[in-house]
């Protein structure tokens, strides 16, 4: 009898597992039919969450009968929601289908509002997804962007430029845009140019970029608009991805992505690190008709790891730490007699401390970063005179703040958010000369507050969408200095520039206006209107010195500038294959900083003279533009998307206290190309995935004066790969198939056709 | 790598190492380590000495006012590479920099010509930096021949040399004699040339240079201009605060030597104004000044100088 009881016991966990039934899905593009991996999927009500995989598979085992609902969502598209009836021993299997929802994306974005709640946002966000990062023909991270109109990001000597520079609606400087990286300002607050090379596009998961002034919501540096760089977390208990890649100039490096999760998905400790490494020989960026034995190839080598580590309380509960140390070293292309010649070398930290709290209800954000960039620059040269000068700047930039924001769903038909944000920055910096005793010293410091407030707020059905905000803003520099000690003639163009510079204070409000209408799923208008808000930074203020453009005089009597916007913009899906959105928008700059020439020159250290130029407040500027995007999914593997933009940026009233009489009323600002186009084909196949690009830029004046004019240009880029045994990706890109060569405004030569061969091995 | 034992850590090459030993290990690296670093190495200055061969001074004399003496300067690298070699002037409490300039050399051996100046004791230090920072000096004091007196000066009174387009008069002046040639017979006289005038239209204006200022051939058009000259000897010029009434009372060489400035002479004397006193020095190392009396016209026209100079 016993015996037989235990019998029956023992069965007791079969019978009990074959009683229970399991939920398996596919994740499917409605229109094209192509799988959506990493797809969100949960079951609403029992806290179970997965992701589909690379087969755009999910499942959920161990279920008893009931009722379930699964609901899936995807960047870019809507989410699916579907009720399962399920009985005992009752596998169910089914297929969701998911419309795209271009139009309506602002559900998914974060930099738009702050949050991560569906926001209708009275704006057009565009969002460059993991799968078009690595479908396009790209090497560098700003490359991406060609995929939103209106977005100037150039690279004149592709990725041996120090910096890459980005430039939204008009306006021509990066230090108007805010770069944030999973939330926390990339950005340093003195503007820093260098970041674009540290943002490799593997480590990248999404770029949302959204235009016009959100200074409402972001303060000083966010006049043009926000480019939010995400990360995601890990999707698997264990994830790994490795790269090796050669290119042209003896280019070669790779990448090392692993991570993983304990427990689930939304509960446990998860960890994810990133490295990065890439040297170059490069190439002689002077060209033939100037070059000497002094001209050397333009080196490159850098490197960046990082580590994110986090613990999820539960879905939309975590708290999160990241780490990241980048080197990176180029040269300027000249050497003299030091063994690497002159260069520019970056080593930054960047640390991030992140508590987040989301649910239906309401949201908690907390932001602490610490950024810390070393930069030292090299730099050999012979004078017009013969004399030979060589001296070392090292810059040191420390960026530290804590952003915070609430959010609350209670009130009905109310998003309400506030939040308050504090910064702090410093620059100090010392050249030292060693054909001379001289030493210079320039420091600088600002210190910034911030609270904004923000309502949305959503009548008929979720149909009119009304949005409010305002921002105040103080900034406070201090600290600002120039002194050279021990000087000699090496130094005496900047003997007359030496002092202390009073501390000064600034305070700002940007509020900010829009609504919109959302016709249906495929049409939806909105209009908006904002103000935007920047202070000068430290080295306008205090530093006088070599500058790209020639020799710059500081200016402490520079004030902020500011900006209103208007915009008016549309998403319109006429047939299921194409959508188009257009956008027309007029902003006026008051107290624009721009750079004008004083008349002078000046010979500083090499042969050539310098015009001597100064940073001013201009009076007014006027930018009016037009940007148009197109999407066209022919068929499920084929599809086409166009970028257009029309910039009208010129100075509207020319008002700065200038020695020279030169009137600039009427003059286009420089290095903004009226007309900007691109186009991405990108046709999948069963034998190699193809992707050829397209980009136009226009002409460009260099000089405020408009008399001196950068030719337009046209360059096509093309990728092809092919995944094998779904786990090696092999693949080819080509920038600049036409090898079309020009010479920049600086008189250096661009890269020309330019290769890289990839291998990708993913676990 | 396996574990053969609660006191066996690491098995290398097939051998076991104790616990014991290899905590002695780990201690002898972190002191290895800690005392390496303790004594960190500071680093070698350059060294520096001059020649003390017949034809150089290199130790403290007496000399008379105006006399030209040879130096040879012998430095080499100590860790890093020389950046800067500085000869450095100090007369009473005021220090001069006399040549300063920016190099990159593992070793230095420069001979200079300096000229006693007019003050009773004046001492020469030479100097070399490195690019740590580091440096090494040497120095001698020349004092004043008090039994001599001050040299006696070329006076030349009202010369007038004409542009490069000028048909009355020459533009080349030779400072040994006065006279003034056009380019045609300054070309035969090369080594006599140490002083031009020209209009430059693109901004220097009216200007007095020498064949050794690397003046353009847009200036001179044609072979023989003096960019293609085989002598080509390079006089520098510094503008003083004199008056022409100081110029005037000038009767030796005492304000020629310490009117010109040795870090700020410069190649040429540009955008020439009536009055001006310029000092000069020569590359045969004479000292002298000049007054501008007249400027007139552009590149067809003529400047008018008195000019003295030491013999």
């Amino acid at each position: 009898m016993k015996k037989l009881i235990l019998i029956i016991l023992s069965l007791f966990p079969v019978i009990s597992v074959s009683a229970q039934s399991r939920i398996t899905g596919t994740v499917i593009d409605d229109f094209t039919g192509n799988i959506l991996p990493g797809a969100s999927v949960t079951l609403v009500d029992s806290n179970l969450q997965t992701v589909s995989d690379v087969e755009g598979i999910y499942y959920f085992k161990g279920l008893h009968a009931g009722k379930y609902k699964v609901a899936v969502s995807y960047i870019g598209f809507k989410s699916d929601t579907v009720l399962i009836n399920l009985g005992r021993k009752n596998d169910r299997y089914i297929i969701n289908k998911l419309i795209k929802a271009v139009i309506d994306i602002s559900e998914v974005t974060v930099a738009a509002s702050r949050t991560d709640k569906g926001f209708r946002v009275p704006a057009t966000i565009d969002v460059i997804s993991k799968k078009q990062i690595q479908e396009l023909p790209l090497i560098t991270a700003d490359d991406a962007l060609l995929l939103v109109p209106g977005v100037n990001a150039s690279r004149n000597y592709g990725i041996y430029n120090k910096t890459g520079d980005v430039t939204l609606r008009g306006l021509n400087r990066n230090i108007h845009s805010l770069i944030l990286l999973d939330g926390a300002p990339y950005s340093l607050f003195d503007g820093s140019a260098n970041l674009w090379n540290k943002l490799y596009p593997d480590k990248i998961d999404d770029i949302e970029v959204v235009k016009s002034s959100n200074s409402a919501l972001y303060g000083s540096n966010a006049m043009a608009g926000v480019v939010s760089i995400n990360t995601r977390k890990p999707q698997k208990p264990f994830e790994a991805i490795a790269k090796l890649f050669f290119g042209t100039y003896n280019t070669q490096g790779g990448s090392l992505s692993l991570g993983g999760y304990k427990g689930s998905i939304d509960k446990g400790f998860y960890w994810k690190t990133n490295g990065f490494f890439r040297k170059s020989a490069g190439y002689i960026m002077a060209p033939d008709s100037i070059r000497d034995t002094n001209d050397v190839k333009t080196y490159l080598m850098e490197y960046n790891a990082s580590l994110k580590a986090g613990y999820n309380f539960g879905k939309g509960h975590n708290i999160e730490a990241e780490y990241e140390y980048s080197f990176d070293k180029r040269g300027n292309g000249n050497k003299f007699f030091e063994e690497q010649g002159s260069y520019n070398h970056y080593k930054t930290q960047f640390v991030r401390l992140a508590y987040n709290k989301v649910n239906d209800k309401s949201e908690i954000h907390l932001n602490a970063f610490y950024k810390r960039e070393h930069y030292i620059k090299q730099n050999e040269s012979v004078k017009n005179t013969g004399l030979y000068s060589f001296y070392n700047t090292y810059t040191n930039t420390n960026d530290e703040g804590l952003w915070c924001s609430y959010s609350t769903h209670k009130i009905k038909h109310n998003a309400l958010t506030v939040g308050a944000d504090f910064k702090s920055g410093a620059s100090l910096s010392n050249d030292i000369y060693h054909t001379s005793v001289d030493t210079i010293e320039n420091n600088g410091r600002m210190t910034f507050y911030g609270v904004f407030i923000q309502d949305q707020l959503s009548l008929l059905k979720d149909k009119l969408v009304i949005l409010a905000a305002l921002r105040a803003d103080l900034v406070h520099f201090y600290g600002g200095e120039f002194h050279i000690y021990s000087p000699t003639l090496a130094t005496e163009f900047l003997y007359d520039y030496q002092r202390n510079f009073d501390a000064k204070t600034w305070f700002a409000l940007s509020p900010k206006a829009g609504i919109k209408y959302i016709f249906n799923e495929n049409y939806n208008v909105y209009a908006s209107y904002s103000w935007g808000f920047r202070p000068p930074n430290v080295s306008d203020l205090t530093r006088t010195g070599d500058v790209n453009k020639g020799f710059k005089l500081a200016n402490p009597d520079l004030k902020p500038e500011r900006i209103q916007s208007v915009e008016l913009g549309a998403g319109i899906r006429p047939l299921k294959w194409l959508i188009m959105q257009p956008v027309l928008f007029y902003s006026v700059g008051n107290d624009f900083q721009y750079f004008v020439a004083t008349g002078d020159s000046v010979y500083t250290s090499g042969t050539k003279m310098k015009p001597v130029i100064k940073r001013q407040n201009v009076g007014r500027v006027d930018i009016a533009g037009f940007e148009y995007k197109m999407i066209m999914n022919f068929t499920k593997n084929l599809s086409f998307v166009a970028c257009y933009s029309y910039n009208y940026s010129v100075i509207g009233k020319y008002t700065a206290n200038s020695a020279t009489a030169r009137d600039l009323t009427g003059k286009y600002l420089i290095e903004v190309p009226k007309n900007l186009a691109s186009g991405v084909f990108t046709w999948n196949n069963r034998i190699v995935n193809t992707s050829i690009a397209a980009k136009f830029i226009d002409k460009e004046w260099v000089d405020d004066e408009n008399t001196v004019e950068m030719d337009s240009y046209m360059t096509f880029d093309i990728k092809v790969q092919r995944l094998f045994y779904n786990k090696i990706n092999v693949a080819l890109t080509c920038q600049n198939l036409l090898d079309k060569r020009f010479v920049d405004s600086k008189g250096y030569l661009s890269p020309g056709r330019y290769f890289l061969a990839e291998v990708t091995f993913n676990w | 790598m396996h574990f053969h034992g609660k006191n066996c850590i690491p098995c290398y090459a097939n051998k076991c190492i104790t616990g014991k030993w290899f905590l002695l290990y780990l201690i002898a690296c972190i002191s290895i380590g800690f005392i390496s670093s303790c004594n960190k190495k500071e680093a070698m200055p350059p060294t520096i000495q001059l020649d003390a061969a017949a034809d150089y001074l290199s130790k403290d004399c007496i000399l008379a006012p105006g006399t030209n003496f040879k130096v040879r300067i012998l430095a080499e690298m100590g860790d890093a590479n020389i950046t800067n070699f500085v000869i450095k002037n100090t007369h009473g409490s005021e220090t001069v920099s006399y040549f300063d300039t920016g190099v990159n050399n593992e070793t230095i051996n420069i001979s200079k010509v300096l000229t006693k100046s007019v003050f009773d004791s004046e001492t020469w230090t030479f100097m070399v930096i490195d690019k740590n920072g580091k440096n090494a000096s040497v120095s001698f004091t020349v004092y004043n021949d008090t039994s001599s007196g001050y040299q006696d000066i070329r006076v030349f009174n009202d010369l007038i040399l004409g542009a490069q387009y000028c048909q009355a008069t020459g533009s080349f002046l030779s400072l040994n004699s006065g006279n003034i040639w056009f380019l045609n017979d300054a070309f035969t006289l090369q080594d006599s040339i140490e002083m031009l005038y020209y209009y430059d239209s693109t901004g220097d204006a009216n200007t007095i240079a020498s064949p050794g200022a690397n003046i353009g051939s847009f200036i001179y058009p044609g072979s023989i201009s003096p960019i293609y000259w085989t002598v080509r000897h390079e006089t520098r010029f510094y503008k003083t605060a004199y008056s022409a009434s100081d110029f005037y009372n000038v009767q030796n060489d005492s304000l020629l030597l310490v009117a010109y400035d040795e870090i700020n002479g410069k190649r040429k004397a540009k955008n020439l104004v009536t009055g001006d006193v310029y000092a000069f020095k020569t590359a045969h190392i004479k000292y002298g000044m000049f007054v501008i009396e007249n400027v007139a016209g552009t590149d067809s026209g003529t400047v008018q100088i008195s000019l003295k100079i030491q013999k």
